[in-house]
């Protein structure tokens, strides 16, 4: 492996300790971990020099993040992963992330940074993994699959798009978009 | 100083809805606030017709939150139209500010953003610093002074009289509340 490559994997451990550090509660899944942290890489595209989100089965997917989630190389005992796929820093994590957050305290784009990751956390987490996936797929289309077909299909997109209305997480002008006849994606 | 973020119908209904760009003008240079942008909503008030007359002044006064792509956050929730008016960008902007412990408020205009921001972000709606443009322009006249009671009836008259969406009863309540403080 290259040493740059190592550098970049470094990286993503990083961002996967501080996006585990901005709440004190495990990542609900590794569907979610990819999907939250490809948000940040829109938010953020600097992101992106180091974690490549490709066209997958289950939309945009990073093989590198996956693999570093299960079996970190610079952190090893920073976070666990259960048999369900969620994700919570240990003690030796928080003790990193605490140290990160430190050493950055002064730069205002870091504390921006830590807000960005709270806030998709908070509203990402509302979502079931098949609502993520459909939100996900609906809203950028470059990323569909097989799986995505299954999912905006029409009777599915209905039943999607108003749980998501129920739980106030999706406007009235986005349900009414997302079960329109004339849906494309956004 | 207290940040101010408001949505582009804040902006749109001085520069185009009441044609009365010397309100704005007035807000954005007061010593009270510092008014923040983010992209989506610097892109649509550029588009109105008649930018030109407060161009210089949001250059020189409006500051642009620009580490970020602040609007990525929330787009998939929003509807293309709401997305194309910077909703979903003051509520993320607010957040930040909210995480960054600095005073700030957010002017949104439609319901549905305000709703989204009561059910998702809780903690930001019970801070009370969410409101609208009429209610703005009442805490700028009854707070901060700014308007006199006068120029504050007369902007809620012609906002109503306006394309401006918003229930003339509840800019009626508004002016009541105006009058009486």
């Amino acid at each position: 492996m290259k040493p740059e490559e190592l550098g970049e994997l470094e990286i993503i451990e990083r961002y996967i300790i501080l996006l585990l550090g901005v709440l004190n509660r495990p990542i609900p899944s590794r569907e979610h971990l990819q999907k939250e942290l490809f948000i940040l890489s829109r938010v953020n595209p600097k992101i992106s020099k180091y974690i490549t989100f490709e066209k997958h089965y289950e939309g945009p997917y990073s093989v590198d993040l996956a693999e570093v989630a299960e079996n970190p190389l610079y952190y090893p005992e920073a976070f666990q992963v259960d048999k369900n796929g969620r994700l919570w820093l240990t003690s030796k994590g928080k003790g990193i992330y605490d140290e990160i957050v430190r050493r950055y305290s002064e730069d205002k784009g870091f504390k921006e940074l830590l807000g960005v990751m709270k806030m998709i956390r908070e509203v990402y987490e509302r979502l079931s993994k098949e609502e993520l996936l459909f939100l996900i797929y609906a809203t950028y289309p470059e990323y569909r699959s097989a799986l995505s077909d299954e999912l905006l299909s029409t009777e599915k997109r209905r039943y999607l798009a108003e749980a998501l209305f129920k739980k106030g997480i999706i406007t009235r002008k986005r349900y009414e978009e997302l079960i329109g006849s004339d849906y494309g994606g956004s | 100083m207290i940040t101010v973020v408001p949505d582009s119908s804040f902006y749109i209904c001085f520069i185009d809805d009441i044609s009365k760009p010397e309100y704005l003008i007035k807000l954005l240079n007061h010593p009270s606030f510092r008014f923040v942008t983010g992209q989506k909503i610097k892109e649509e008030i550029t588009r109105s017709p008649n930018y030109h007359a407060v161009e210089k002044y949001i250059d020189d006064y409006v500051d642009y939150f620009e580490y970020y792509n602040y609007s990525e956050i929330l787009r998939p929730f929003f509807s293309l139209e709401e997305i194309r008016k910077g909703e979903h960008e003051v509520i993320a902007i607010s957040y930040i500010l909210y995480i960054l412990e600095a005073t700030f408020i957010a002017i949104l205009d439609e319901d549905s953003a305000r709703e989204f921001i009561k059910r998702n972000f809780p903690q930001l709606w019970k801070m009370g610093r969410v409101m609208g443009t009429v209610g703005f322009i009442k805490l700028c006249c009854c707070i901060y002074h700014i308007f006199l009671k006068e120029e504050a009836v007369s902007v809620l008259e012609l906002i109503k009289r306006s394309k401006f969406r918003i229930k003339r009863a509840d800019v009626d309540r508004i002016i009541e509340k105006v009058k009486r403080c």
